[in-house]
């Protein structure tokens, strides 16, 4: 009967040790390429080859990302929300800069939401993204010419951009490692410490709870599990560059427009 | 024999049990941390907010100077504004602020040239902007409050905080109670 206490206790420590909060809105995932999230179709095979390759010139040599995505439906959120969601997910621009940019067009809602990341935002004040919207996309929305809209207000934004980087852009060898997905600086202290230590505890007291009551029969099992399947890892295959976000973070700066 | 063995689970356990504590210690101290960040941002946003104030009065005031009820009412909504120093009384000046920008963007729709001034729709754009970014840090301000009110008040961790004197975060937003009850003065 003790046994079954015990038991009872270990899993309340694990229990208590893993509740998680529930899940968000729908967001989608980021697509292959990362910078062109297409969904209403609005950009042709080659305008989606320009941002993406000016894109990837552009990250390597500033960690900035300027990402366009479209949504056939806002499901009635704001859609200044939904930017922000899409911006914390993907997590445009680089880490430490948070220098990233997401145009959101919701065409069949007739509405645009141009979310700036914190490091953009000097580059790019609120009232200049309201004019380059009103410039140099809406008319062409207006027409229905979203192609066109969305390219011509995307090299206004490159454009200031590249003004912003101009003068560090010449120093040639900007260490790319600063940009690269790294892992999160996090503090190791006492509390890295304490996890070490929780889980070595909790391998103990698995394997002493095992071999007592099942004759080590979940150990041995995970061990040939380990074997039948380790060392088969899917060699990634050559050629693809897949783009992924570098954590860049916004909060909420901008500006947007309707059509 | 035996007897030593389980003996050995148990002392494991305890330390299991201590060193989660510590560990929870360490968590709710990291939250609180998040949930001051959180509130100087939502500070920085309204403060920035204020500062674009001043100017947008004095652009109005180029082409409407005799709308001076509109005018007064921001200037007191931004003196309260200034006095704020709780999240609810924030929460309340900022409320109080929006009513008189949304009665002033009425007014200026009988002045087509004001409209049409360049300085003048810059501003609506940082002020639209930055009526977007306080609702943003207000959004992450209340989930981390909420995080973290859940948090000290969840067994085990409400044993550690009552141990440690956390206490619950206030939201930011507008109490309802100051707002019904009346103030009656004998």
């Amino acid at each position: 009967m003790k046994r079954k206490y015990i038991l009872l206790l270990f899993l309340a420590v694990i229990f208590f040790n893993t509740i998680s909060y529930a899940a968000d809105i729908n967001i989608p995932e980021p697509s292959f390429y990362f910078y062109v999230y297409d969904e209403a179709n609005l950009l042709n095979d080659e305008a989606e080859e320009y941002i993406i390759k000016t894109n990837e010139e552009l990250y390597k040599k500033t960690g900035a990302q300027i990402v366009i995505a479209s949504l056939n439906s806002l499901e009635g959120e704001d859609i200044r929300l939904v930017a922000l969601k899409i911006f914390e997910k993907w997590g445009i621009g680089s880490r430490e800069y948070d220098n990233g940019l997401l145009m959101l067009i919701a065409p069949n809602e007739g509405e645009i939401w141009v979310e700036v990341g914190y490091g953009l935002e000097g580059t790019l004040p609120d009232s200049k993204v309201g004019r380059i919207i009103e410039d140099s996309i809406i008319p062409y929305f207006k027409e229905d010419n979203y192609q066109e809209g969305i390219i011509s207000g995307f090299n206004e934004i490159i454009q200031e951009v590249e003004e912003e980087y101009g003068i560090q852009l010449k120093r040639e060898n900007i260490n790319e490692d600063l940009y690269n997905i790294g892992e999160y600086d996090e503090s190791i202290g006492l509390f890295q410490g304490i996890r070490v230590i929780l889980i070595v505890i909790g391998i103990i007291v698995f394997l002493i709870i095992d071999f007592k009551f099942f004759n080590g029969f979940l150990t041995y099992s995970i061990f040939l599990r380990g074997n039948r399947y380790g060392g088969s890892y899917r060699s990634s295959s050559s050629g693809s560059r897949r783009n992924k976000g570098g954590g860049g973070r916004s909060g909420g700066g901008g500006a947007g427009g309707k059509w | 024999m035996k007897g030593t063995r389980w003996l050995i689970v148990l002392i494991v356990i305890v330390i299991a049990i201590g060193a989660l504590f510590v560990g929870k210690y360490n968590t709710l101290v990291e939250m609180e941390e998040k949930v001051n960040s959180s509130w100087a941002q939502v500070e920085n946003q309204l403060k920035r907010r204020a500062d674009l104030i001043p100017n947008l009065v004095e652009t109005v005031k180029g082409y409407a100077s005799h709308e001076e009820e509109v005018l007064t009412q921001i200037a007191e909504a931004r003196s309260s504004f200034n006095k704020a120093n709780t999240p609810n009384e924030y929460a309340e000046a900022n409320a109080e602020l929006e009513r008189a920008l949304t009665n002033l963007y009425a007014v200026v729709e009988n002045y087509p040239e004001l409209k049409a001034n360049q300085n003048f729709s810059d501003l609506q754009y940082e002020l639209a902007g930055t009526e977007n970014r306080i609702a943003t840090e207000r959004m992450r301000y209340n989930e981390s409050v909420e995080e973290f009110n859940k948090t000290i008040r969840r067994f085990p961790t409400n044993i550690i905080a009552g141990m440690f004197g956390f206490e619950s975060k206030q939201y930011f937003e507008i109490d309802e109670q100051d707002m019904e009850v009346p103030e009656v003065n004998f």
